[in-house]
């Protein structure tokens, strides 16, 4: 199982915002005409990139009580997003717990939800084994 | 909290079961009791039906709260033991989970329906006593027909027995109506 920490699962969603060019300057004012008037400076809004990346695919390690079992699992999983599709494999049975593979995958996982289904069921995730990320440039 | 809520948990706890036989369980004793209590009242030649109805009223208050009480001590303690033993397993705090949830609000569910069955089936069986009261005319004397009232809500209980162990129905009504015909002998027999 992996053995990335807590911190590697928290949200996997960036935004990265990159200032193609400085905002333009500002436009010099007609003879006659004050910073008051209608034609006053220029407030042309700034081109700006937006890179969205969107987590598509997610395997998870989790450990669970017994009870929901793994159907009502995997649909609370499920639930939380409008196009999840849940895989879910029983790794091992012990006596009051199993662990799980969960693999999730979706136009974009939210991985916060996520987790908190898992935990409201009383699940603990132990490791995220392997994520699937899209990058997606997206100009506003 | 919805009753899917409700059912969510009481299915996370594998308490539908132990709900059930609560039902039953105190139900049988709350129609018991009152039937009990009618037939002494008739065996004693009836009485003044303010006094049977407060006797029995007294019955259903009690069993109701000792049902209620009872079980939620009894299962509280049972919740606990199983979230901390469940906790252990998962070496995680599960308080804020729904098994957390599950081990607070269902020993309450539980002392609920074992208090409130036997406290509505006597007041089903004391009801003829009411209308009596009230001035309604019925086919048979009142306390007779609150014999009656207890004889049916016991045979229902059995073919509810029946139904869930999934035997022949009138057999399972007929085995508690006998229970209740013999209680009745034994009252008379005393009584005489």
């Amino acid at each position: 199982m992996g053995t990335q920490g807590a911190a590697t699962a928290g949200r996997l969603e960036w935004i990265k915002r990159t200032r193609l060019s400085d905002p333009p300057p500002r436009c010099a004012l007609p003879i006659g005409l004050d910073a008051g008037s209608t034609l006053g400076p220029c407030q042309l809004p700034p081109r700006v990139q937006t890179t969205v990346v969107n987590l598509k695919r997610i395997v998870l390690d989790v450990l669970k009580p017994h009870q929901p079992d793994a159907l009502e699992f995997a649909r609370a999983v499920a639930a939380c997003g409008h196009d999840y599709r849940v895989k879910l494999t029983v790794i091992e049975m012990d006596d009051k717990t199993e662990t799980l593979q969960v693999v999730v995958e979706g136009s974009d996982v939210d991985m916060v939800q996520v987790r908190e289904a898992v935990n409201q069921l009383g699940g603990s995730l132990h490791s995220i084994d392997e994520v699937e990320v899209h990058a997606a440039a997206d100009a506003e | 909290m919805g009753f899917g809520r409700v059912g969510f948990l009481l299915y996370l706890t594998r308490t539908h079961g132990i709900v059930r036989r609560y039902f039953v369980v105190n139900g049988f004793d709350g129609a018991l009791t009152m039937l009990g209590i009618v037939t002494g009242f008739y065996v004693a030649d009836g009485g003044d039906l303010d006094v049977v109805i407060s006797a029995c009223l007294g019955a259903a208050v009690a069993l109701a709260m000792s049902g209620l009480s009872s079980a939620y001590i009894s299962e509280r303690a049972e919740r606990r033991k199983a979230l901390a033993e469940l906790e252990a397993s998962m070496m995680a705090d599960l308080s804020s989970s729904d098994h957390g949830s599950a081990a607070r609000w269902v020993p309450l569910w539980i002392g609920a329906v074992n208090g409130l069955a036997p406290f509505m089936l006597s007041l089903l069986i004391i009801s003829p006593l009411g209308l009596a009261q009230a001035g309604l005319t019925l086919p048979l004397s009142p306390l007779l027909m609150a014999m009656v009232t207890a004889l049916g809500v016991i045979f229902l209980l059995g073919v509810f027995l029946g139904q869930i162990g999934r035997t022949f129905w009138l057999l399972s009504g007929v085995q508690t109506l006998i229970i209740a015909v013999v209680t009745i002998a034994i009252i008379l027999l005393l009584g005489r």
